[in-house]
């Protein structure tokens, strides 16, 4: 076989992505019919930034959960003679004639690990971004509500967390000193008991008041999640369904410890401006307890910005785990994450381009979706 | 016949697709004060802005013409609208601040004017400066030049922005709700300084507003707005004696009347249709008790000459007669102990320059079933009164009892839950009393599962309708996200809220002053309604005296945080009342084109910083001349019975307290 041109690797690679466009396709177009009963959502479909921020995104999301059908090789997989070949060379004897985007240093299919790691990607990114603003809610919300000196003692800790440089505490983690030592397990437990705390609380402070479906709700979070939890925090789940690798969890820590400070100042400054409306007022009247407003008649009312909040951070936090990945953080080494491809092809950047192009490619164009989107949820917040 | 100043023929404005304004014709001769009345949407402001050039990107003018002395305004270049405004038409809104840069001395600001519109030398610019001050009877006109916008009070900035639009001399002044953002003392003050600027300048206004009772003291003529078309329009006298147009008599009958019989203002059920839906034929068609089918909601009503000077746009009007019926008579009360004791209340607060005292010893009784309406500036510790109350705050001293129980040391939150259920608070701010984020009909539903907790969903279900009923919203309202409700739409879901613990106390601060007149007296009558029918006491805060006469029991009076009077209504109204109560109601206005303008309180308010020795209304009082020499500045006058449970703050013996 030929070697491809650009013609013919595009078409291919199209071809390829055609799980992505169906579902593309199907997911705005029943947006759009549904617009007008979509609220602000359904308005980003009348802006240009918001429309293909939203597209953007979606081809991301897209790619990582038909990574399997889109890519063309195995992303571990070598074959001999392909070794930092440029795109379109042919791939003879394998599961695909071509190496689509080119092959890396260790001959692996570059296309494939593009695919593959978008799913590494968006699995990681937008977990810890949730833990992360678990986290800013559990602590910013009284901080903010209740005010003083709580607020003092948290805001405090917040600037401590924020004045720590992040390079060093990257450096800190990857030492294998620490890493042996039950640290990253115990921040990691406490972290992801974030998450769990938060929906027990909800729930809670909801339906403290009747206690069938309190009883009920309550077993439904706390089952699978402590089992959840254990698995991945304490690599303890017997039926290994929920586990982490060490590495990953290491990196886990550190994204969601640098992201937390940040998304308490928001979440605390979202609280205490809401906390003198009249209906805050009317909840403390009736007899409502903290927890309850907190979660029940202040959060709703901050989910524009922390909507907006969270998709930037989504962004940043790839970049984060990009540059972990850089560091040779975490990951395993063979791992096919667009921060690690990039450091391993950047040794033959002037020769072979390719090889961290197409990574560096892919995380660009997902951030920018995601920083078009936010910015148009913003706008649409404004106007309402 | 002269050059009226102002004359607007068919006008229509549009922002997009929607007409605002329709077809408003609209004269105004030269001395004229013509008043645009209409409640919030009816697009009077938006008129302004037309008259001013100043619809902003999205409004344009659709047809008509508009014409400023004879010259015609449309199609106007933006560089000859500048030159207009100010120097021909001047605007004084709502909102001073917003006319005032900030960061500018008052003085330096001023004096702009005089250099901008006549080139008048700086000296000169100065002087004159000064002497609009004088003439607006600014106390202490210097200090006022060399002061910035935020260390004046709110009635201080308006008559600076007042002076501002007078020292460029314009021909019309137009007035958009200028006192709105006022107190009744002070807005007295402004009143009479309008229409002292309009017997010595002669200057031609637009008064813009809602409240016909305040339009009444200063209008020549008056022109109802409804859904962007006028409704009626003639002579003020004719309109209040004989009004014509349905809407008309309504907003009349719905106009609370200080020196009144004790009634609720009469209801007009409904609200103003947005300009997306406004119906075929007769906009008011829907609210209107005259309508008639296949008459009324056909074809657009043409505006009729009716009198000399008088237009009305109703088919009706020849068989309609006079004013809609007016509500009955409330019935008396029927008062039973007490339930609410308050003892020595006081709150203080700190803050970097010195100690508020928003409430000092404030003692008092609430009895079951009766209502007690709290009176006073701004300022004077109500909503301080209401948070303490209902544990929002914690007191500095005294005691609540409430049904005999201490609470005044549990917070909300931390009280029983049958005593919560007991006192429940209707809150002020419509935009605010409902969680933007919830279903209205949820918010209700929560407080009927805390209340009665425990009862099947069923039950609660009924419940929330049965409430819904009480405050006369039809159930498929629940559905609704509270920005899909109207104001008053939302008060009633607060109410019904707070209703669904059956309370025995209520406390409501000013429930009903953001809304629209027609509107404040549906939601008034709800609320008299069900405390009549549940034998509730209410608490209900207000700054507007007449409302507080035609519904109140009793009433309560605060100044700077001090209790002055507190006593039954008819003897407060009729027989001898505080020097203090006597000025608010002097200052209150009449709706009555005919009575005497109502007369101001002069001197300002005392800083609650630095409250006054002695008596705390000395500095403003118009009897302490009376006593002998510093007796008021010295002693604080106890709060003493004249009657069997009526107590005044002062001391003039209660014989020359009389009417
Ligand atoms: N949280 C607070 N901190 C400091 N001062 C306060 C606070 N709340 C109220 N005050 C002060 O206490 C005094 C009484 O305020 P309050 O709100 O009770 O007045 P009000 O009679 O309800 O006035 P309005 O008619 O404007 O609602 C005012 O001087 C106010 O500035
Ligand atoms: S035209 Fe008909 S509906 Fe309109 S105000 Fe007159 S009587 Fe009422
Ligand atoms: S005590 Fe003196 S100052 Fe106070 S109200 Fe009476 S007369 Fe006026
Ligand atoms: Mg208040």
């Amino acid at each position: 076989m030929e070697e491809l041109g650009w013609l013919g690797i595009l078409g291919r690679m199209a071809l390829r992505f055609v799980p992505v466009w169906a579902g593309l396709a199907l997911i705005l177009g029943l947006g759009w019919r549904a617009r007008a009963r979509l609220g602000p959502a359904g308005r980003l479909f009348g802006s240009w930034a918001g429309l293909s921020g939203l597209t953007l995104v979606l081809f991301w999301v897209l790619t990582a959960l038909f990574a399997d059908l889109i890519a063309t090789h195995d992303p571990l997989a070598q074959l001999s003679g392909l070794k930092n070949a440029v795109p379109g060379s042919p791939a003879p004897g394998s599961s695909y004639p071509v190496y689509l985007l080119g092959g890396d240093s260790l001959a692996r299919d570059c296309f494939s690990r593009m695919v593959v790691g978008a799913r590494r990607v968006l699995a990681i990114a937008p977990a810890a971004t949730l833990c992360a603003l678990a986290v800013g809610m559990l602590l910013g919300l009284p901080a903010g509500f209740v005010g003083g000196r709580l607020d003092a003692a948290l805001s405090f800790l917040a600037n401590l967390v924020l004045a720590f440089p992040v390079i060093l505490l990257f450096y800190l983690l990857v030492t294998p000193e620490i890493r042996q030592t039950a640290l990253p397990r115990t921040v990691a437990a406490v972290l992801f008991l974030m998450p769990l705390l938060f929906l027990v609380l909800l729930w809670h402070s909801r339906f403290r008041t009747r206690a069938g479906p309190w009883a009920l709700g309550l077993a439904a979070i706390l089952g699978p999640g402590l089992w959840i939890w254990a698995g991945l925090a304490l690599d303890a789940d017997p039926s290994g369904l929920w586990r982490l690798e060490p590495g990953l969890l290491t990196v886990f820590v550190a994204v969601v410890f640098v992201n937390a400070p940040t998304a308490f100042r928001i979440v605390r400054g979202l609280a205490l401006d809401l906390r003198h409306r009249d209906y805050v007022a009317a909840a403390r009247t009736r007899g409502e307890g903290p927890w309850f407003i907190m979660l029940w008649e202040i959060l709703p009312n901050a989910r524009g910005p922390l909507i907006v909040d969270a998709c930037l951070r989504v962004g940043y936090t790839t970049i984060l785990l990009g540059t972990l990945g850089f560091f040779g953080l975490g990951v395993s080494p063979e791992s096919p994450d667009w921060g690690s491809t990039i450091n391993d092809g950047r040794r033959f950047l002037a020769i072979y381009p390719h090889a961290a192009v197409v990574p560096a490619l892919a995380l660009l164009s997902l951030v920018l979706g995601l920083n078009l989107l936010a910015d148009a949820l913003r706008t649409e917040a404004r106007h309402d | 016949m002269t050059e009226p100043v102002l004359a607007l023929e068919g006008l229509t404005v549009r922002f997009g697709s929607r007409r605002v304004v329709e077809d408003l014709t609209l004269r105004i001769g030269p001395g004229e004060v013509l008043g645009l009345a209409g409640e919030s949407g009816s697009g009077k402001s938006t008129a302004a802005l037309a008259i001013l050039g100043d619809l902003g990107p999205g409004g344009r003018i659709e047809a008509g013409s508009l014409r400023f002395e004879g010259r015609e305004l449309r199609g106007l270049a933006e560089r000859e609208w500048r030159a207009l405004r100010g120097a021909g038409i001047a605007l004084v809104g709502q909102e001073p601040m917003a006319a005032l840069n900030p960061s500018m001395r008052v003085g330096a600001q001023l004096a702009e004017v005089p250099r901008l519109h006549g080139r008048a030398s700086r000296a000169e610019a100065r002087a004159a400066a000064r002497r609009a001050l004088e003439e607006l009877r600014l106390p202490d006109p210097d200090r006022m030049l060399a002061a910035y916008p935020h260390q004046l009070s709110g009635g201080q900035l308006q008559r600076i922005v007042l002076a501002m639009a007078l020292m460029a001399e314009p021909r019309l002044l137009i007035l958009d709700e200028p006192t709105t953002a006022l107190d009744v003392t002070v807005e007295a003050e402004i009143m009479a300084l309008l229409r002292g600027i309009r017997r010595t300048r002669g200057t031609a206004m637009l008064f813009i507003g809602h409240d016909l009772a305040l339009m009444a003291g200063i209008c020549d003529r008056l022109a109802v707005l409804y859904a962007g078309r006028l409704a009626e329009a003639g002579p003020v006298a004719q309109i209040f004696e004989r009004a014509r147009h349905p809407y008309t008599q309504a907003l009349l009958a719905a106009l609370p009347r200080i020196y009144a019989a004790r009634r609720p203002p009469a209801p007009l059920p409904g609200s103003q249709p947005l300009p997306q839906d406004r119906p075929p034929g007769c906009a008011f068609a829907p609210r209107c008790t005259h309508a008639r089918r296949g008459l009324c909601d056909r074809d657009p009503v043409p505006l009729e000459t009716v009198a000399l000077d008088a237009v009305v746009r109703c088919l009706r009007w020849r068989e309609i007669d006079g004013a809609p019926e007016a509500a009955p008579a409330l019935p008396g009360p029927d008062i039973g102990g007490p339930i609410l004791e308050v003892e020595g209340l006081t709150r203080r607060f700190g803050s970097g320059r010195g100690t508020v005292h928003a409430l000092q010893e404030a003692s008092f009784t609430a009895f079951e079933g009766e209502t007690l309406a709290i009176v006073g500036e701004s300022g004077c510790g109500k909503s301080t009164l209401a948070r303490l109350l209902m544990g929002l705050e914690r007191a500095d001293a005294g005691t609540i009892r409430l049904r005999g129980v201490e609470v005044q040391d549990r917070l909300a939150g931390r009280r029983p839950r049958d005593l919560t259920a007991a006192m429940q608070m209707v809150f002020q701010n419509p935009s605010d009393t409902l969680n933007p984020a919830i279903p209205a009909g949820r918010q209700v539903m929560r407080a009927l599962e805390l209340f009665q907790g425990g009862l099947p969903a069923r039950t609660l279900r009924e419940g929330l309708a049965d409430l819904l009923g009480l405050v006369r919203l039809s159930p498929a309202l629940a559905q609704r996200m509270p920005r899909a409700l109207s104001g008053g739409q939302r008060q009633r879901v607060g109410i019904a809220r707070a209703l669904a613990g059956d309370p025995a106390v209520l406390v409501a601060d000013e429930p009903v002053s953001a809304l629209d007149a027609s509107v404040q007296a549906a939601v008034i009558g709800t609320l008299l309604e069900l405390q009549r029918t549940r034998r509730a006491t209410l608490l209900f805060i207000s700054h507007d005296l007449a409302l507080v006469r035609q519904i109140a029991d009793r009433v309560m009076v605060l100044y700077l945080g001090r209790i002055m009077e507190i006593g039954p209504a008819h003897r407060i109204f009729g027989a001898l009342c505080h020097p203090y109560t006597r000025a608010l109601l002097d200052a209150a206005p009449r709706p009555d084109p005919g009575a005497p303008p109502p007369s101001p309180l002069s001197g300002e308010r005392p800083s609650a910083l630095t409250p006054p020795s002695g008596c705390p209304f000395h500095g403003r009082c118009p009897r302490r001349a009376e006593l002998p020499e510093t007796l008021c500045e010295d002693r604080l006058p106890p709060l003493a019975e004249v009657a069997p449970g009526h107590r005044i703050r002062c001391h003039l013996p209660p014989e020359r307290l009389r009417f």
